[in-house]
């Protein structure tokens, strides 16, 4: 009978086994080469942009200006009011109980997976001239069609859903026992939010908010049903294309570019903040 | 000066009568996350033991308000209107507020005035020059003295601790405990504390021990520990040698005997039995009561029965050793002087006092 200690104290065994050499993988290149590439694919879109655009060339109409102008001023009001309208329903969708959460969730996804063509078919059923609402808003003088109305609401309803969305996880990513000690230091509900949710929610916010930015911006789908009027930018990159070619869009693609990255960015810092170690 | 406001649904504290001796009842009855329910009272600085999982945390949030929960005291007030300083277990820092503003957090008026405010609370534990820093930054038994001052600076009427020593060394942990102690004497301020741990309960005013979901007993710390309540009670405050045995008749002295199978023996016994001949029970004892003795005569001579058995393990500690012994098939945790040199395998006498034995009914 050889009594075999359980616990041996002796060198690991060599060999093919677990214990044997190999635990550290070797420094392989093919991962790194890999990944460079499928960055390089996605990036060489830029590239090409960079090289082609005629840089001596570049003359925007007057045209071109206004639609910036209206995409502009119509995403900043747009963001404002899917901010304003979205932060609440997204507070609520975090802090309610287990109770219908899927079916709130998918209601939530509705508005997010339909196709933009879609969504702008479904807000002229809903908006248009024809529609009770559309009539109702037309007999106060507000026409939702092709209008700097119908604009908004593209622009409400293509960025909204991705922000209430990546909020409504901001706002769950908050312990609540930062809300508890904030209730039992003596401040109330509004107080509480402003001061510890909202904070502490915020780098999540500044990403919703980016996005919705983005999305509002670029939103071309609900736009071409409901608002070829007045044009954004892209409806403007559209119609450029279509009567003169590739060669017209350039000064907007540009001007595109330089509208659409800053605001992100500043909110990408913004929410990393001086001191979240 | 203290307690400064006193909101409505405050208990209402007598000034002349300390709040240590006064006490401030608790009857709460919770049925979320976990149904149970909990008479005590809080004196000065209470300690409410209980192993974890017996909804402790849960209890003290219900006395903050953070849980919804039936009975006294503070009625159904919402948390934001309770008189009470609450630490969870953590601390809980807001990681997004510098140390002055975490202190400042509960206080009202202009940024200087809030900022004065928290530094002179933060002057008082000498921690004035982490004003700037962030959470973050801080050890743990930082954390623990800023979270501390930030309950404080509410001016509470009732301190709520949920295990305040958990994330923390065994020496800060102590530290910490003395400092809390200390400052709420000082203060007048009664607090309840929430632990597993029995030395923290050694050190307090008032014990309260939660087992089965409900307080099973209370007391000043020397009469909880000198008599648990039961099995479960003796076994939270630190009692190692729980054993069961089964109850013979009266000897021939007239004294009730205890047969403890375990250890082969029978003990005498100078309580009176509670249950009838034949009826096996719970027993203890605690580890300073038993004596440690050469080996020598065994039996129930005298009031003192000898048990014989052989040392198992010393752990020596700073001040004292503790020894197990091994009497039959049973192991028996006993104090030794701190120079005793017995070893594992060494024979010895144990001497179970008769008036030491604690019995509880079957269990």
């Amino acid at each position: 009978m050889s009594a075999e200690p359980l616990l041996s104290a002796g060198p690991p065994a060599s060999g093919p086994g677990l214990g044997g050499g190999g635990a550290v993988p070797a420094r392989s290149w093919t991962l790194p080469v890999l990944g460079l590439l499928a960055l390089g694919f996605l990036l060489l879109p830029y590239a090409g942009l960079v090289l082609t655009t005629p840089w001596t060339r570049m003359a925007p109409d007057a045209g071109d200006w206004a639609s910036v102008r209206t995409s502009v001023a119509g995403t900043l009001l747009a963001l404002g009011l899917v901010v304003l309208g979205g932060t609440p329903l997204a507070w609520w969708m975090a802090r309610r109980g287990r109770r219908g959460r899927a079916v709130l969730d998918g209601l939530l996804l509705v508005p997010l997976l339909t196709p933009p063509l879609a969504m702008g078919l479904l807000l002229a059923m809903a908006y248009g001239p024809y529609s009770a609402i559309g009539r109702a808003a037309g007999g106060m003088g507000l026409d939702l069609s092709n209008t700097p109305a119908a604009f908004l609401l593209a622009q409400v309803y293509a960025s909204a859903p991705y922000y209430v969305l990546a909020a409504r996880a901001a706002f769950e990513g908050v312990p609540r026992e930062y809300e508890d000690i904030a209730r039992t230091l003596g401040r109330g509900p509004w107080h509480t939010f402003w001061h510890v949710s909202l904070p502490l929610a915020r780098l999540g916010l500044a990403t919703g908010m980016a996005l919705a930015w983005v999305r509002a911006l670029g939103e071309f789908g609900i736009a071409l049903i409901i608002a070829y009027y007045p044009q954004g930018i892209p409806v403007r990159l559209w119609v450029d294309l279509q009567d003169t070619g590739l060669s017209a869009v350039y000064p907007v693609v540009w001007v595109f570019f330089l509208i659409g990255l800053p605001l992100p960015l500043l909110l990408g810092l913004w929410g990393r903040g001086r001191h979240v170690a | 000066m203290w307690p400064d406001p006193t909101p409505h649904g405050a208990p209402r504290r007598d000034p002349d009568v300390p709040p240590a001796a006064a006490g401030l009842a608790v009857d709460l009855r919770l049925t979320r996350p976990v149904a149970l329910a909990a008479r005590f009272t809080i004196r000065g600085f209470t300690v409410l033991l209980g192993a974890s999982g017996e909804g402790k945390s849960s209890l003290l949030k219900a006395l903050a308000g953070l849980l919804p929960a039936a009975g006294e005291p503070f009625g159904g007030l919402p948390a934001h209107r309770r008189p009470v300083g609450y630490l969870p277990q953590g601390s809980a820092l807001f990681p997004h507020l510098s140390v002055w503003r975490n202190v400042a957090y509960a206080l009202d008026g202009s940024r200087a005035e809030r900022r004065a405010a928290a530094v002179a609370w933060l002057d008082r534990l000498g921690l004035g020059s982490l004003a700037e820093r962030y959470p973050a930054q801080l050890s743990g038994g930082q954390k623990q003295r800023v979270a501390l001052l930030r309950a404080l600076a509410r001016h509470p009427a009732l301190l709520l601790l949920d295990e305040p020593t958990a994330s923390l060394d065994a020496a800060t942990g102590e530290a910490i405990m003395a400092e809390l102690i200390a400052r709420t004497r000082e203060l007048g301020l009664p607090a309840l504390v929430a632990t597993h741990d029995a030395l923290l309960a050694a050190m307090a005013d008032h014990v309260a021990v939660m087992h089965g979901r409900r307080v099973v007993q209370e007391g000043a710390p020397e009469e909880v520990f000198a008599a648990p309540v039961d099995p479960e009670a003796a076994a939270l405050l630190g009692w190692r040698n729980l054993f069961t045995g089964s109850l013979r008749g009266a000897d021939a002295a007239g004294s009730a005997q205890l047969a403890w199978e375990a250890a082969g023996t029978v003990l005498r016994l100078r309580a009176r039995p509670p249950a009838l001949p034949g009826v096996t029970v719970s027993w203890g004892i605690s580890a300073g009561a038993v004596h440690l003795l050469p080996p020598g005569p065994v039996g129930g001579g005298g009031r003192e029965n000898r048990v014989a058995g052989e040392v198992v393990a010393r752990h020596a500690l700073s001040d004292r050793s503790v020894c197990v012994v091994r009497c039959g098939k049973a192991e028996v945790m006993v104090g030794a002087p701190p120079g005793c040199g017995l070893r594992p395998g060494e024979p010895v006498t144990l001497g179970f006092p008769a008036e030491a034995i604690r019995l509880w009914g079957a269990g």
